[in-house]
């Protein structure tokens, strides 16, 4: 599922749930249907969170790749500057690019770990 | 005179002085000295005679224990043969757990509230009930409160736009409040069954103690008491032959003359717990020990009021 599918369901779940606040701002909890409304609003709030999950988790593998695009770049500068095609000045670079991949290989585990925590 | 010879006498005066100081300080000192160790020698003495008369007095006290419990096996004994003698002369026991038509009535109404009461909770189960209600009434108040912060963040979740911080961290106590309200929303099936049983306990046990507190049977107990007290005053006026499972106990044959009221108090206690728990053992006066409940609590308090007859 492409990110502009991901944002179009995101904005339709989220106005779905939107709704169904209104109709739960309506009723006063002595009413019988506010149980049942309530009942609706987390299912609507569920199918929000399920979204988001996805769209976590298409961010944290995009971010892992990132990362390993970052790493890959760091040894090919490595690698030149070692054949001497590269000033080793260019290793200042790798070093940065390296700490760049770290960063994002990192805030990608975390969002991985934050799904693995709440999922059902 | 020159000064300087003044001051030759003055210094020799205060040597003198000092000196005659000395001396004297020297001689305080040994008289001190001694008053001490003769203190000490007689402080010795008194507590070499003190640990002698201690001694002494154990020797006595051990003595006296020997002759009481002596005394005690030898009134046993003469318990016994005087029972044997009886028994070889004719004389049958006296049945004190016989119920007479007349009492019959009296006893079945105390026993009937006897009854009653053994349903009735104990403090430490009617605790351990209300004790599981308000964990679970705690547990569903903690639901409650969860899902007010879950509803709130479902709010923020529809209200804030997507992506933004608000959002981010709504979608985050939402997932964060979802998980810990499943986990409650758990215990709370699991001990639902465990407190509606505790509700209908409790609840039986209110009516149990009202049935109790309406019923006779304390008046009846009361009056009973006065009968048995009666058949046991008769039974040591005609010089009666007690049953073995009364003489066993520290009753014995006869009140003791220094607890004749004491004697007879313990002796209507034993007497209306074999009526009304209807204990016939031959042996055992109060019957092998109850397990639990108003029973084992009475059981113990007649073998505590029997051991201090003994005493």
């Amino acid at each position: 599922m492409s990110a502009s599918e991901l944002r179009d369901q995101t904005l339709k779940r989220q106005r779905e749930l939107a709704a169904r606040h209104a109709v739960l701002s309506r009723l006063v909890p002595e009413q019988e249907r506010h149980a049942d409304q309530l009942v609706r609003v987390f299912d609507a709030t569920n199918d929000l969170i399920a979204v988001l999950d996805r769209v976590d988790a298409r961010s944290a593998r995009r971010r892992m790749l990132t990362a390993i695009a970052l790493l890959g770049l760091v040894v090919v500068l490595a690698v030149l500057v070692a054949a001497g095609l590269l000033p080793a000045y260019g290793l200042i670079a790798a070093l940065a690019l390296l700490v760049a991949a770290v960063a994002v290989w990192t805030a990608a585990r975390g969002l991985a770990a934050d799904q693995r925590e709440v999922a059902p | 005179m020159s000064n300087l010879d003044e001051q030759t006498d003055l210094a020799r005066v205060a040597d003198g002085l000092r000196s005659e100081f000395r001396r004297r300080i020297a001689v305080l000192r040994g008289q001190l000295i001694d008053q001490i160790q003769q203190a000490s020698e007689v402080a010795e003495q008194r507590a070499r005679e003190l640990e002698a008369r201690l001694d002494a007095g154990e020797v006595r006290l051990g003595e006296l224990r020997g002759a009481r419990q002596a005394v005690a096996r030898l009134s046993g004994e003469i318990h016994l043969i005087e029972g044997r003698l009886r028994l070889e002369h004719g004389v049958l026991p006296i049945d004190l757990d016989e119920v007479s038509p007349v009492l019959e009535p009296l006893v079945a109404v105390v026993r009937e509230a006897e009854d009653l009461r053994s349903t009735i909770l104990d403090d430490e189960s009617r605790a351990a009930y209300t004790e599981r209600i308000t964990a679970y009434e705690e547990l569903e108040k903690g639901v409650e409160a969860g899902r007010e912060l879950a509803l709130d963040a479902s709010r923020a979740l529809a209200a804030e736009r997507a992506g933004r911080r608000a959002f981010r961290r709504a979608a985050a106590a939402y997932r964060r409040e979802r998980e810990r309200l499943r986990a409650q929303t758990e215990e709370l099936r699991t001990t639902q069954a465990g407190c509606e049983a505790a509700r209908e306990a409790l609840a039986q046990d209110a009516v149990q103690r009202q049935l109790y507190r309406s019923h006779r049977g304390t008046k009846a107990a009361e009056e009973l008491a006065v009968h048995v007290q009666d058949r046991i005053d008769a039974a040591v006026g005609a010089h009666a032959l007690f049953p073995a499972w009364f003489t066993i106990t520290d009753l014995g044959h006869r009140p003791p003359a220094a607890r004749a009221a004491q004697w007879r108090v313990v002796a209507t206690q034993v007497v209306l717990y074999r009526m009304t728990y209807r204990v016939t053992h031959p042996v055992l006066a109060l019957g092998p020990e109850p397990e639990g409940g108003h029973r084992a609590g009475r059981h113990a308090a007649i073998l505590t009021a029997l051991g201090r007859l003994a005493e």
